[in-house]
């Protein structure tokens, strides 16, 4: 349903240019967890940055549910993030002079959601119902993370896209998040989890392989193992 | 410290916005205050200069003529050093179609008050022929050696020019007290030997001009006046000769101006300083952290980030004191044309150094104190402080639920942004109430000026033409031009005025009638029974109402001790006021100098009158008045500049820094679905409350800033009130509020560019 083809990206900083993707092509199916994994500087945040509606593709298309997504329409791109996307970033990215609850009502609120409604229902799912009224300066970063996730879902986005989303975290913060993740998909919504991480691959459905900037493949999961099932080592 | 200072230098450039404003404020402080340093003192020096080597004569005493015998009398006074004896006439020429009035006096000894050619040289006390005041020559087309015929007496004397002169008690020479600014054209002076005074104008050395070198203003008017009696004029003081005071005043006036300006650039540039040193250590908490953990102590630090303020302070300070130098001349050449001065040089004195090491010291110290914030955290603490980027907190608005609940997200973050960033919430509102108050200034001054002209010339004088009477015009003359001219006869003589008086001042009798319409400060006319002095006067004597004060009225050897029935209220030139009646029951003698009449066209048998003198229209005071406002309207107008400047530069450096420290706020909002439009307006609104707080506020504050400003331009002549049009409050509103967005209009743009990406990244 979310579809990238023939996507490149190049950065040209004065004489020196980059080419941190090259026509790479692939689909996010919903009800799927798909992980995008490779080392370091490989490319994978510019993919979910594309993926995302937050940056343009050099060359190539982007399209939802075989609707093209015209990256060159700020008014579109704006549209598309508010409606198709749910965001989650390393470092949390949360409002800091809102609190957890309005952190998550503001996006669902964006979305035309009944936004109150929403808003309890993620914390919950995420655990943080107890600590609704502190801000985030208040919280530890597991528990900012999981804000940024309820704030994310909350919008009911078609695609949740996380980069490096326990980069920050220690194991045991990081496997609740995962689970929290895991569970997050459905018929509706696509997980696209962004890692260096090659012990992250055994639970997603699809995992994508990027190197140097290619698609270096694709493997499919039939059972993906539940988070306890990983050894995280 | 080599790679400290790389940082600094491109920590500089990165945020030259935010340091831009600081350098201005510093720059602008200097700039002001040396740049109008050097026009005042450079007038104080040519002042002062001219004074000391012409020998200005210290008093001047009038009088109807007086004989050797009296003069020996006055030389001999322990506290009179030298004496002068002067003849003065006045007589009228015909240059260009047009009556042009011309006081001739004699040279005198040449000990006193010396006029000096053009070229230099002294003149020559034998000489044949007149000597004439430049400017006058000048705008009459008139040049060394042609002839001149005046009228004096009905008699025309036929003159040659022989030089052009400047006499040091006219540096402001307005040659006639109906009018206040200079009217080169129509009215000039000249010297001409005695010796041509007898033989050409058939009059006598009547001494009625005395220069003195003397040590006691207030003691010798009282003995003189015993020596002379009724034959006593005036003494005027170096005070109270416009043609001498004014230009001393005007030093004052621009001095007022240069500190008033200075002081309130040099706050703004320590806030400024303040917030921007604040901001950048915010942040750049990790970098302090980082070098921290390094090894560099808290105060090596502090000591660094307080370079900043030198650095930049100290470019600011420079920058000023290099351009000062324009601004001085520019300032100078606005004074010519109101001035005879015989040089024009700028001139500064050490201050502007002093000024400028205080700013530079000052923007340092405010530096250091905002980077006290890390003293005595360790690294760890510094870190944890710097991933954090500001505690949050609830504001009190959130105590009304049922409001605060109708408040859509993005506002109450702004709100909460705001309210949790109180410094700079406050230098929002001082760039505006300042910017406001600067704008307001600028336009009333220039108001409150203009309101003087025409409160003087339409309301407290409603007469048309004002017909000058000669000293010997006779009661039947009057009685029949009164007659003419449906008019209403006043006297002005001068009066000295006990306590405390300083010097001798115009006193009008008023006749029935109402052309002179002065008011008390409670709005009452002027009534029998008592004197009334104008506020100015009350103000420098320390007289109130119901006092008793004394008078010694020229042309009479009486005094009279009279209580004081009110203040006046007048934007007139200043003075003392008693009706016919009151005078009359002092016993004293109504003798009219002037009539004035509502009537613009004066019969031909009053213009040739004989008991006539000159005749005045209320229009050419009204023009003439008006010229010397323009005269400082540059001046007006950079305040206004100014003003407009300030308030751009202060609310745009801080819109920068809060977008700076905002950027990954509004990213992420981006993110989240936010269009760019629903972002600007969220600093709209923010920059529409903070600007109508700062109106609120700036209004009133803007009036009393006016009303202290426009004091700085009285002179012991004329006082003056703060008045502003609705117009130009309306004007000032709508520049300070579009300033005020134009800055949303930078926001907008920086959204533009806004990356979301990198902005997003992790805290770096
Ligand atoms: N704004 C940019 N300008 C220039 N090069 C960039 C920029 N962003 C990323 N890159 C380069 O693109 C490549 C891919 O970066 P990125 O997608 O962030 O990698 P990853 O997320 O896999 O670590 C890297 O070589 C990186 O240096
Ligand atoms: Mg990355």
């Amino acid at each position: 349903m979310l579809s990238l083809k023939n996507v490149s990206k190049i950065y040209q900083n004065g004489s020196e240019v980059t080419h941190a993707l090259n026509d790479v092509s692939f689909d996010i199916e919903p009800n799927k967890v798909t992980v995008i994994l490779g080392p370091s500087g490989s490319g994978k945040s510019t993919t979910l940055n594309i993926l995302g509606g937050m940056d343009r593709p050099t060359s190539g298309t982007v399209s939802y549910n075989g609707n093209l997504i015209n990256t060159e329409s700020d008014g579109q791109l704006t549209n598309y993030r508010r409606d198709i996307v749910g965001f989650v970033f390393q470092f949390y990215n949360l409002i800091s002079n809102l609190t957890v609850s309005e952190n998550v009502a503001i996006s669902a609120q964006l979305k035309g959601n009944k936004y109150q409604k929403m808003t309890e229902k993620y914390l919950d799912k995420v655990g943080l119902s107890k600590r609704k009224n502190n801000f985030p300066d208040q919280l530890s970063g597991g528990e900012m993370q999981r804000v940024s996730i309820a704030r994310a879902l909350a919008k009911s986005p078609k695609v949740l896209l996380c980069d490096e989303p326990t980069g920050a975290l220690d194991t045991e913060t990081s496997q609740r998040v995962f689970k929290i993740l895991k569970s997050s998909k459905n018929q509706d919504t696509a997980v696209v989890i962004v890692t260096h991480n090659p012990l992250v691959a055994p639970i997603a459905d699809r995992v994508i392989h990027i190197k140097d900037g290619h698609l270096d493949k694709i493997i499919n999961n039939p059972s993906p193992l539940e988070v306890e099932e990983v050894d995280w080592g | 410290m080599n790679f400290l200072f790389k940082k600094l230098i491109r920590t500089v450039f990165k945020n030259w916005t935010q340091f831009f404003s600081v350098f201005l404020m510093a720059f602008l402080s200097i700039l002001f205050y040396t740049g109008l340093e050097g026009t005042w003192n450079g007038m104080k020096q040519n002042i002062n200069q001219y004074s000391v080597q012409t020998q200005l004569a210290t008093a001047t005493l009038q009088s109807t003529g007086i004989s050797e015998n009296e003069l020996n009398q006055i030389r001999k006074l322990p506290d009179v050093s030298k004496v002068s004896a002067k003849t003065e006439i006045n007589t009228t020429t015909n240059l260009n179609g047009s009556k042009r009035y011309l006081t001739i006096d004699t040279p005198g000894t040449q000990q006193l008050s010396k006029t000096m050619q053009t070229n230099g040289h002294k003149i020559d006390v034998n000489h044949e022929g007149i000597y004439l005041n430049q400017k006058f020559a000048n705008k009459n087309g008139l040049k060394k050696g042609n002839n001149i015929t005046v009228k004096f007496n009905n008699q025309l004397v036929k003159l040659k020019i022989v030089g052009m002169v400047n006499s040091p008690d006219k540096m402001y020479y307005t040659g006639s007290n109906d009018f206040i600014s200079p009217q080169e054209q129509n009215y000039g002076y000249g010297f001409v030997s005695e010796k041509t005074l007898a033989d050409q104008f058939k009059v006598p050395m009547i001494n009625n001009m005395i220069d003195l070198k003397d040590s006691d203003n207030t003691k010798i008017e009282s003995q003189i006046r015993k020596i002379i009696g009724n034959k006593y004029i005036a003494l005027q003081t170096q005070k109270s000769n416009i043609g001498i005071s004014t230009a001393v005043d005007r030093v004052g006036q621009i001095r007022n101006l240069s500190i008033l300006f200075s002081i309130i650039f040099i706050l703004l540039a320590v806030l400024a300083m303040y917030t921007t040193i604040r901001k950048i250590i915010d942040q750049q908490q990790k970098d302090m952290a980082t070098l921290q953990s390094l090894g560099y102590s808290n105060t090596t630090l502090s000591l660094y980030y307080s370079m900043y303020g030198a650095i930049v302070g100290g470019i600011g300070a420079v920058a000023g004191l290099l351009v000062a130098p324009v601004l001085s001349n520019f300032v100078m050449e606005s004074q010519k044309p109101m001035f005879s001065l015989p040089s024009w040089q700028i001139s500064y004195t050490k201050v502007p150094l002093y000024v400028a090491f205080s700013v530079i010291l000052i923007c340092t110290i405010s530096a250091l104190f905002a980077a006290q914030v890390n003293q005595g955290l360790t690294p760890a603490q510094a870190f944890r402080k710097g991933s954090i980027a500001k505690i949050s907190k609830r504001v009190s608005l959130e105590r009304l639920p049922n409001l605060w609940n109708k408040i859509p997200f993005g506002n109450r973050w702004s709100i909460r942004d705001n309210l949790g960033n109180k410094i700079q919430m406050l230098m929002g509102l001082i760039g505006v109430v300042g910017g406001l108050a600067l704008v307001m200034t600028g336009f009333g001054t220039k108001n409150s000026m203009d309101n003087q002209v025409n409160q003087t010339y339409g309301h407290e004088y409603s007469y048309a033409k004002k017909i000058n009477l000669t000293h010997d015009a006779s009661q039947s003359e009057i009685n029949r031009i009164v007659k003419k001219t449906n008019g209403e006869k006043i006297e002005v003589v001068y009066t000295s005025l006990q306590p405390k008086g300083q010097f001798d001042r115009p006193l009008t009798i008023l006749d029935s009638g109402s052309k002179v319409n002065v008011k008390t400060t409670n709005n009452e006319k002027i009534k029998d029974g008592g004197v009334y002095l104008d506020e100015g006067i009350a103000k420098a004597t320390k007289v109130k109402k119901n006092s008793i004060v004394t008078l010694s009225p020229s042309l009479s050897d009486r005094k009279l001790n009279l209580k004081v029935k009110g203040i006046i209220k007048s934007n007139a030139p200043q003075g003392i006021y008693m009706t016919r009646q009151t005078w009359n029951n002092e016993g004293m003698k109504f003798t009219p100098t002037s009539v004035l009449t509502i009537h613009n066209k004066i019969d031909a048998s009053v213009k040739d009158n004989s008991a006539v003198n000159q005749i005045v229209s209320l229009k050419e005071q009204k023009n003439n008045a008006k010229a010397m406002v323009n005269n400082l309207s540059s001046i007006f107008l950079m305040v206004q500049v100014f003003g407009i400047l300030l308030t751009i530069v202060i609310l745009y450096n801080l819109g920068s820094l809060s977008f700076t420290e905002r950027s990954r706020s509004y990213a992420t909002l981006e993110i989240l679905g936010f269009s760019r439009n629903q972002i600007r307006n969220l600093t709209i609104i923010e920059n529409l409350t903070i600007t109508a707080i700062g109106w609120i506020v700036g209004i009133p504050f803007g009036y009393w800033f006016l009303s202290r400003y426009v004091t700085t331009f009285n002179t012991s002549q004329i006082i003056y009130y703060p008045f502003l049009t609705k117009a130009s409050l309306i004007l000032s509103s709508l520049i300070v509020i579009a300033a005020s967005l134009s800055t949303v209009v930078m926001i907008g743009s920086r959204l533009k560019k806004l990356d979301m990406i990198s902005s997003t990244k992790g805290i770096e």
